[in-house]
């Protein structure tokens, strides 16, 4: 496995992009996050190779993938990619295109049975393309991406067109490959659920610039953990923030349909867990889903109260976002109007509770 | 009377050898000029596309100068065969024949690498396939259709062929002397019957050949569709 480094600029005929040296590192997910339009695929093919552009540099480890005098093509760079709304081969069956990769595969990290399992692509091996749906068209671009044996897996937008069950299906699926897979991955995206799923690190882009945060002359992509616990980072600059958390799944969904999990010294009740106890989970929780109280609440369907500080109130526009510490590091985001700031006497500091609905962990 | 089998054998022959040439020949000319980004790609494209504006005299007249005995390539042609000619042979009417017909292949495969596009192309190189596996695994296959029409329309047009193999191979029976031209023949020496008899030939052939490229290339259309 190698980090990827690339440092140039990417010009297109109305468009240009600007990459001061950045480097990728060689495990976990990246993502590229930005609103649509502001190059994030077209930095993707460059990398790949599918877009030529010629002021710009891209090393895998120590291999020159394309410097000033050298060019690899894209077939021998060894990524395996998925793109949104991708293109199968129409006049092969899913079995033979998922097959059409080994031919070129220089090392064997998975075998084309492991992958179909995976993917749970078994009961499609003899269809079309034109038979597919959406989410299976992606699945099976998918599984050629792996069943290239590739060294880097580029996922370009790889949920977008998909209906909401397909895509929620898509992601888990996305969630358990790069897992078992082990691959360094770069995601484009500009859904913040994409993000906190499946990011590990964080690289943005806006305004012709890619950028994450500058160390020794070089932009490093951002922890997902610094990303989603600061009030002005870029991944909330259009969306209503959503905490991230990291905990432990102690108890695996009952017969009620609850899981218990632990984060930090704080037990969350949720529904969404269907790992086995035991595992490392990452949870979600959208600010808009908070409430807030003077006292403990009783005789409330939510399920979830905790007494927690607030650590700080950023009053906004309309609203205000308070900032709340979970343990010392892990923070939860609400969002309340400028009359509860006041009502609730919202400060650093103060401990309040917050009440939390189980379906809202997600 | 008896149909005039010699000069419709030598028409199927031309006819053949013609499309199993130039479809090969007219390939890579296809590509790129569905690829290439060149800015002098107009200008390939009117002379791909100038036999079929040409009148067939014109087309014929410098094929005959440049396939004369005393000319370069005729020189060249009679060291390498031991005096040989090509004007008023077969092979000379052959190479006319893949000028003349050279935009009934170039152009249907050119759109149909047009219309697959480049996605499938890098699809395939991201999937590590090179140049040849691109071309042989995933475009090949997808342009099906488009070599279906270009292989009918070239055969058909070659059948079809008179001015250019007029001038470049004259009338010499069994030689030169093709369907087309043993029509015009016949009727110059007022026998109607064999022109007829070969006027139909040709008349149902060429219907039958049309109809069954529209139905085959509906077909593949929709399998692919």
């Amino acid at each position: 496995m190698a980090e990827l480094r690339c440092a140039g600029q990417i010009r297109m005929q109305a468009f240009s992009l600007e990459v001061p040296s950045v480097c990728l590192p060689a495990t976990g997910v990246t993502v590229l996050f930005g609103a649509s339009g502001s190059g994030k695929s077209t930095f993707m093919k460059a990398v790949a190779g599918t877009l030529r552009a010629s002021a710009f540099e891209v090393y895998c480890g120590e291999q020159p993938w394309q410097t000033q005098h050298h060019w690899l093509p894209p077939q021998q760079r060894e990524i395996g990619m998925v793109q949104q709304q991708g293109v199968l081969f129409e006049h092969m069956q899913v079995e033979a295109l998922l097959r059409f990769p080994l031919k070129y595969a220089r090392r064997q990290l998975f075998t084309f049975e492991q992958v179909v399992q995976w993917l749970g692509l078994s009961s499609l091996l003899h269809h079309r393309p034109s038979q597919l749906s959406g989410g299976q068209r992606q699945r099976v671009a998918l599984g050629q991406a792996l069943l290239r044996q590739p060294r880097w897996l580029f996922l370009d937008e790889p949920l977008v067109g998909l209906d909401r069950q397909a895509r929620q299906e898509m992601l888990a699926l996305l969630e358990y490959v790069v897992k078992v897979s082990q691959l360094p991955t770069l995601l484009v995206t500009h859904a913040l659920d994409e993000v906190e799923c499946l990011g590990d690190y964080v690289l943005f882009i806006s305004q012709g610039r890619v950028y994450g945060e500058q160390q020794e002359k070089r932009q490093v992509p951002v922890s997902i953990w610094q990303a989603v616990s600061c009030a002005d980072s870029p991944l909330f600059s259009e969306q209503d923030p959503v905490a991230l958390l990291q905990g432990e799944l102690l108890k695996p969904r009952n017969m009620q349909g609850l899981a218990e999990v632990r984060v930090g010294w704080h037990i969350l009740f949720t529904c969404a867990q269907s790992l086995p106890a035991g595992s490392d989970v990452r949870v979600r929780i959208a600010a808009r889903q908070i409430l807030l109280a003077q006292e403990r609440l009783t005789g409330v369907s939510a399920l979830n109260q905790l007494a927690l500080e607030v650590r700080a109130v950023y009053i906004r526009e309309n609203q205000a976002l308070v900032k709340l510490a979970l343990d010392e590091t892990q923070v939860l985001w609400a969002t309340v109007t400028h009359a509860s700031v006041k009502a609730l006497d919202l400060a650093p500091g103060r401990r309040i509770w917050v009440v939390i609905k189980a379906v809202a962990i997600l | 009377m008896s149909l005039d089998w010699t000069a419709l054998w030598l028409t199927f022959k031309l006819a053949a050898l013609t499309t199993l040439l130039l479809i090969p020949l007219s390939t890579p000319i296809a590509l790129w000029l569905a690829f290439s980004r060149s800015r002098f790609k107009p200008v390939w494209e009117a002379i791909v596309a100038l036999p079929l504006v040409l009148p067939p005299t014109v087309l014929g007249f410098y094929l005959l100068i440049a396939l004369a005995p005393e000319s370069m390539i005729g020189r060249w042609y009679a060291a390498l065969t031991g005096g040989a000619q090509l004007t008023f042979s077969f092979t000379g009417i052959l190479i006319a024949s893949l000028f003349y017909s050279l935009p009934f292949a170039v152009q249907p495969l050119m759109q149909a690498f047009l219309q697959v596009g480049v996605a499938p192309l890098h699809t395939a190189a991201l999937l590590g396939a090179g140049r040849w596996d691109q071309f042989w695994r995933v475009l090949l296959p997808l342009s099906l259709p488009g070599y279906l029409v270009a292989t009918t329309l070239v055969f058909a047009h070659t059948v079809g062929e008179f001015g250019v193999i007029l001038m470049v191979g004259g009338n010499i029976p069994g030689i030169t002397q093709v369907a087309s031209i043993a029509i015009y023949d016949a009727v110059e020496n007022m026998d109607y019957l064999q022109a007829h008899a070969l006027s139909l030939v040709l008349l149902i052939f060429s219907l039958v050949t049309l109809v069954g490229v529209y139905v085959l290339s509906r077909r593949l259309e929709l399998r692919h569709g």
